[in-house]
Order: structure tokens, then C-alpha cells, then sequence
């Protein structure tokens, strides 16, 4: 009867865990600093996108990087996106986090050296754009208790957690050598974890959102798709 | 009969207990032998041959962490840093000679200058260490370089740092190893860009370059 009990329990966690998310308010807010300038993408150039890791107590994570490359990759109109890990190494070592260019103005004197200039002309990029953030948890509360039983282990109690995605994406213009826009992304989300029997965890992904919404409004910065969705605030 | 079983029973409740134990006791301890890749660096080739010399301390330098407030942790960087430049010197110079010491007479392939390298020191941090979610590793290495007859020519300082975020699912092991690589990529762009920024190096290569003229 107690086992039935919790294979019961157990199924509707995964049930839960399946369905249930919790929820997330995005920010997107972009500027775009060329006016009057086309910036769509010319046929057959690509589309860099780099993380930045010179913060010093954060690391933009590389998952966030490539997720932004898939997003840009994805629907009707797909974008040639260089993974991170491609670049940089061919690039070795101009772009290692002490050595990466920060102004428009040291990628192009970077150039000067024949071989690298080469090396990124293989690419045949159009667009290198930078991302700037992390993911971090401002807050938590609550308590789970977990104890070995005759029928396993089992947990009671109640967690929550706040976490605020922030990044910032840099878009540098390699044709034109010059910065042309900027896309910051804020995700807030609360995810619960109530325990009964087993945690059940409803989880806010508040990296994922963030990641499709900039990635999404890379896709209209680029003028990528027919219907170009605007800069939004919306809640996911 | 019934006696028996139990006693069974609880011998094999008594064997998962102290294996489980056991188990949890050895997750105490880390051990990494670094391993990873490293990219072949797009440099302008420097026109000269260059002996290599990688002592045992540095080849086979591992760090045991000795401080009793800490974990114990054990990480083997010596191979992974061999590997580092192994990789990066032939792009740097336009050829690399392995030496099995600094001075080496009569060699085979005359060389130019000959390098070696140590781990002066080592330090890392954990999540637990600092406030921010963070594996992080230092290593500073002493550089040398000789001229042919033995002759220190430059005695220089090159230090790396390299970072791994924690993650859900990621061990602590396979987050040090990322930081190592990061570091280790460090220390060789570093190592390539400032080569030839070493006041030392600097004056010889001028001076090689006004004997040739």
C-alpha cells in the first residue's frame, strides 16, 4: 500500500516536473547606433558570437553563448553562426580573455598582424558580437528536510529561489569597422522547490528566456525574418 | 534457518552502509590529472631555433594541498602543461629542439637559445573559498633563457589565471580541470605575446639583429 502510495506520489512529481515551469519577466531593450545604415546580413556572411570574460567575479557562461548562436540559427531564413569554440581557438590566442580586443578600434589594429588578419578573413564574418552578463541567484529562502525511511528516502519541506539573468550584446560591424548597436537582456524569475515524498522542482529558466529573446531580437536587429518582432517587455 | 537470513539480512544492510560510507568519505577527496587541448596560436614565426628544456619539477609538478582546514585535493598539471607548450612553441619559433638539459654540448641541431621553465606557485579557490560562484587557479612559472654556452641571457615572471563557473551537475573536478585549461591557455598567450616584450630578449634580439647586418 506504501509503496503504491509513492509510486503514485513519484509519477505525478515527474508530471509536474514535465508541465510545470516557473515564471519569468524578460527585458530586452536595444539600440541601435547606426542610423539610416542598413544592418542586414549580406548572402553568405557569417555571424560570430563571442562571450567576454574579463569580469572578474562572473563568467558569461559558454552554454548562454550557444544558445544565443541557435536562436540566431533558427526558423525560416538561417544565419552561418561560428560556434565560440571554433573562433577562438583558430584565433589563438587573440582572443583569450586577456587578450581579446575591447574597442572596435584594437580588433582593427590587431589586423595589422598578416596571419591573423588571414586567419579571420577565412570566416568570412560580417557581424562579431559580443556577450557581456551572468546568471546569478539574489536570493534564497526555505528548508527541505530529507530522511532515510523503510520505503527510501524521503524529503519534506519548502524552497525557493530568486535568479536575475543580465547580458549585453555588443554588435561590432566587421565590414564597416564599426560598433552598430547594443542589445542588454534582463530575465527575474522565482523557481519553487516543494518537497513531498521527493523535491519537485519548478524551475524558472531564466538563462533560457533571456537567451531567446536576445537571440530573437539579434534575428530583427539583422533584419533576419519577414515579421520582425519589437522591442519588448514581456513576461514568459 | 530464519536466524540465518536475518543475519544475512543484516550483514548485507551492514556492507551497503559501509560501502555507501565509504563512498561518501572518498567524495571528500579530489583528484585531477589535467587533460584538454590546446589550439595550435596563429603567430608570426620568430627566425630561430629554440632548445626546450622541461625539468621533472615542472613535467611532473603536482600540487597536494597541504592545509589541514581544506579539503584534501590533488591536481597533476606537469603533462598538461608539457602539452601546453609543446603545442604553442613550434609556432612561435621556427624550430623547437628538445633538450634533456640546459647545457647540452655538441648537439646535433645547433640552437639559438635555450628555454626551461618552473612552477614557482600554484593557488586555487573553490565556491566555498570566496563569495562568487567560481573555481579559480594561479599559477606563476619562472621562465629562463640561456644562450647556447649556458649563459642566463633573461629571468622573467609569467603568470596565468583561468575561471570556471559551478553548474548544476558539473563536478568539482571536471570545473578545476576547466579552470586549468583556461589557465594553461593563459599562461600561453602570455608566454607568446610578451616573448619578445622581455627587456632582455629585447636587447639580444636587437643585438643578434645589428651582428647580422
Amino acid at each position: 500500500m506504501i509503496k503504491a502510495f509513492t509510486i503514485v506520489i513519484q509519477a505525478g512529481a515527474i508530471l509536474l516536473l514535465v508541465l510545470v515551469q516557473g515564471c519569468t519577466t524578460v527585458t530586452i531593450d536595444q539600440s541601435r547606433l547606426v542610423q539610416g545604415e542598413g544592418s542586414e546580413l549580406a548572402a553568405g556572411k557569417s555571424i560570430v558570437v563571442v562571450g567576454r570574460r574579463s569580469g572578474s567575479e562572473y563568467e558569461t557562461e559558454p552554454d548562454l553563448v550557444s544558445c544565443i548562436g541557435k536562436v540566431l540559427n533558427k526558423g525560416q531564413s538561417q544565419v552561418r553562426v561560428i560556434p565560440e569554440d571554433v573562433f577562438v581557438d583558430k584565433l589563438y590566442p587573440w582572443f583569450e580573455p586577456r587578450t581579446a580586443p575591447v574597442k572596435v578600434a584594437d580588433l582593427f589594429r590587431l589586423l595589422e598582424y598578416e596571419e591573423l588578419s588571414q586567419a579571420i578573413a577565412d570566416f568570412d564574418m560580417q557581424y562579431l558580437i559580443w556577450v557581456d552578463g551572468s546568471t546569478q541567484t539574489i536570493s534564497k529562502s526555505g528548508q527541505i528536510t530529507c530522511a532515510l525511511g523503510v520505503t527510501g528516502i524521503s524529503c519534506f519541506g519548502f524552497g525557493t529561489w530568486d535568479k536575475r539573468a543580465e547580458y549585453e550584446a555588443t554588435i561590432w560591424d566587421y565590414s564597416k569597422r564599426k560598433m552598430v548597436g547594443k542589445i542588454n537582456g534582463t530575465a527575474d524569475g522565482t523557481s519553487y522547490m516543494p518537497a513531498i515524498v521527493i523535491p519537485i522542482p519548478i524551475i524558472a529558466p531564466v538563462q533560457d528566456d533571456v537567451c531567446k529573446a536576445i537571440g530573437l531580437q539579434l534575428r530583427s536587429f539583422f533584419k533576419v525574418d519577414a515579421e520582425q518582432p519589437p522591442a519588448q517587455n514581456k513576461t514568459m | 534457518m530464519k536466524d540465518e537470513k536475518r543475519y544475512i539480512t543484516n550483514k548485507t544492510t551492514l556492507g551497503t552502509l559501509m560501502v555507501t560510507l565509504v563512498l561518501l568519505l572518498s567524495g571528500c577527496a579530489t583528484k585531477v590529472e589535467v587533460s584538454g587541448n590546446f589550439p595550435t596560436p596563429v603567430f608570426h614565426q620568430m627566425p630561430l631555433t629554440v632548445g626546450v628544456y622541461y625539468p621533472p619539477t615542472f613535467s611532473q609538478y603536482t600540487y597536494h594541498e597541504t592545509n589541514e582546514n581544506r579539503s584534501d585535493r590533488t591536481f597533476g598539471i606537469g603533462s598538461a602543461q608539457v602539452k601546453l607548450f609543446q603545442t604553442i612553441l613550434p609556432s612561435i619559433f621556427k624550430s623547437v629542439v628538445p633538450m634533456t638539459s640546459v647545457n647540452t654540448p655538441n648537439l646535433e641541431q645547433p640552437v639559438d637559445l635555450v628555454l626551461t621553465m618552473t612552477v614557482d606557485d600554484f593557488q586555487y579557490t573553490v565556491p566555498g573559498d570566496t563569495r562568487i560562484d567560481m573555481y579559480e587557479v594561479w599559477i606563476k612559472y619562472n621562465m629562463q633563457l640561456f644562450d647556447p654556452q649556458g649563459q642566463l641571457i633573461a629571468d622573467w615572471i609569467l603568470t596565468a589565471y583561468g575561471k570556471s563557473p559551478t553548474a548544476m551537475l558539473k563536478s568539482e573536478g571536471a570545473a578545476i580541470n576547466e579552470a586549468m585549461i583556461v589557465a594553461l591557455r593563459d599562461a600561453g598567450a602570455g608566454f607568446a605575446m610578451s616573448f619578445d616584450k622581455v627587456p632582455e630578449i629585447r636587447q639580444w634580439l636587437q643585438h643578434r639583429a645589428n651582428s647580422q647586418i
